[in-house]
């Protein structure tokens, strides 16, 4: 009874966090993520989210022959070294790397096609105790 | 060191902070997800491993068509556009959000074409549509300001129309609406692909822009998925089995794909993905989407 009692209490201390730490995500995509896409065109969305260690966050899109496009993810430097995978529309792998805080690059299609863009953070190792977290971004640019 | 029951806990709320966290950021969680594990977290054990998957769907902004027209040699054409006297008449939330990317489209795709006079009309319409959403902090005097003064730098003016709408669409996740942000994006789609089927008509070498129609498939697809992960109204419902009756013709339609490469360049940090797809959209397919395009967008526009 005395844990559950505790784990009502850590669940509203999780609950009022989250309305700000939504806000915060936001802010955080658009005050060091955003700036860094230019001269690339937004998409017009910001997929935003809080992942934990070991986590995976995915974005499904199309990309179309003709523009060219700048990729970006944002991750908060406590998330550890975050890696992005870039699938086709099998589900095989045909991209992969790995980086802190800003991954980037710039590329183009010789043909449209489905892509998704999967990050995933790294797993939490034996000696750590506490779980990270950390906000996440992953934002499309184009022209 | 923290206790393993602790541990526990934390990881348990932690868990619970992931989940809600995405719901209220992309849309990619649904509400059903939310409640059962929100409701039952104290009765069902959260494993360690488990973890939260967030999924998102990607749109391609009206911008975006507008351009690929543009180069294809297709002209402006005015004639196109949904009227701004029609912006005072919608009533329901639904048209207005519906409209408010109608008017973002129409927006685009004249700042495409540096027709300035309609951009201000359409940025004044959208404005309006957007003040009676609550979401017109997305067109601050600021930005109105921005706009004005750089209106003949086409680059300016795209870069403030991107940004306006990621806001609007931002506000409404913000406000819990992300239902709306759905319908915007939808509203946004139709219209593009209304004009690109009409401006299909009118251009002569019009291959290119008939191939870019059928690239929209994919596209269809996950719009489809982003409204069906909404809150199920009977508004949303009805445009899902809408948007159904274009992807069912796009699902008669051959696409033959081959595997795709990625070549990187790791020094620049730019790459090309490889690979080919044809997509045979035959002409009577392309008259069926037409139609369909036509039929719903005049069944949104209507006030």
């Amino acid at each position: 009874m005395k844990s559950r009692n505790i784990c009502k209490i850590i669940i509203l201390l999780v609950l009022a966090f989250n309305v700000t730490g939504f806000a915060q995500c936001n802010s955080f995509a658009k005050g060091k993520c955003m700036p860094k896409l230019k001269p690339y065109l937004n998409t017009q969305q910001l997929c935003n989210t809080v992942l934990l260690s070991g986590d995976k966050t995915q974005l499904s899109s199309t990309f179309y022959y003709g523009d060219e496009y700048r990729l970006l993810i944002c991750a908060e430097d406590a998330l550890g070294k975050i890696q992005l995978n870039i699938r086709d529309a099998q589900n095989n792998i045909i991209f992969t790397t790995k980086g802190y805080g800003v991954i980037m690059w710039d590329f183009s299609v010789e043909a449209t096609q489905d892509l998704t863009l999967e990050v995933v953070t790294p797993p939490i190792s034996d000696t750590e105790t506490i779980e990270k977290s950390g906000c996440v971004s992953i934002l499309l640019g184009f022209k | 060191m923290i206790f393993n029951p602790i541990k526990k806990l934390i990881g348990k709320a932690a868990f619970v902070s992931a989940i809600v966290f995405a719901f209220y950021s992309c849309g990619s969680g649904t509400n059903d997800t939310v409640k059962e594990t929100t409701d039952s977290l104290a009765s069902i054990p959260v494993p360690d491993t488990a973890k939260k998957q967030n999924v998102f769907y990607s749109i391609p902004s009206p911008i975006q068509l507008g351009q690929f027209l543009k180069r294809s040699g297709a002209s402006y054409d005015v004639k196109v556009l949904n009227p701004l006297d029609n912006a005072s008449k919608y009533s329901s939330t639904t048209k207005k959000a519906l409209n408010l990317g109608v008017y973002g489209a129409d927006l685009s795709y004249s700042a495409v074409f540096n027709q300035t006079q309609e951009i201000q009309s359409y940025l004044n319409g959208s404005k309006k549509l957007a003040e009676d959403l609550g979401i017109s902090n997305s067109f601050s005097k600021e930005t109105i300001k921005r706009m004005e003064t750089n209106i003949a730098n086409k680059d300016s003016v795209l870069q403030i129309i991107s940004e306006i709408f990621l806001n609007s669409n931002e506000s409404l996740k913000d406000n819990d609406q992300s239902g709306i942000s759905g319908l915007v994006i939808t509203g946004g789609f139709i219209e593009g692909l209304y004009v690109g089927t009409r401006v299909a008509k009118t251009v002569k070498k019009n291959e290119g822009i008939i191939t870019r129609i059928a690239e929209l498939k994919g596209s269809l697809n996950n719009l489809i998925t982003i409204l069906s992960l909404e809150k199920q109204d009977a508004d949303i419902a009805d445009l899902i089995n809408d948007l159904k009756s274009i992807k069912e013709i796009y699902d008669e339609m051959v696409v033959t794909e081959s595997k795709a490469v990625a070549k990187a360049d790791t020094t620049k940090k730019t790459m090309t993905i490889g690979g080919s797809a044809h997509y045979s959209l035959s002409k009577e397919q392309l008259e069926r989407i037409t139609a369909k395009a036509e039929s719903i967008r005049t069944k949104i526009i209507k006030p």
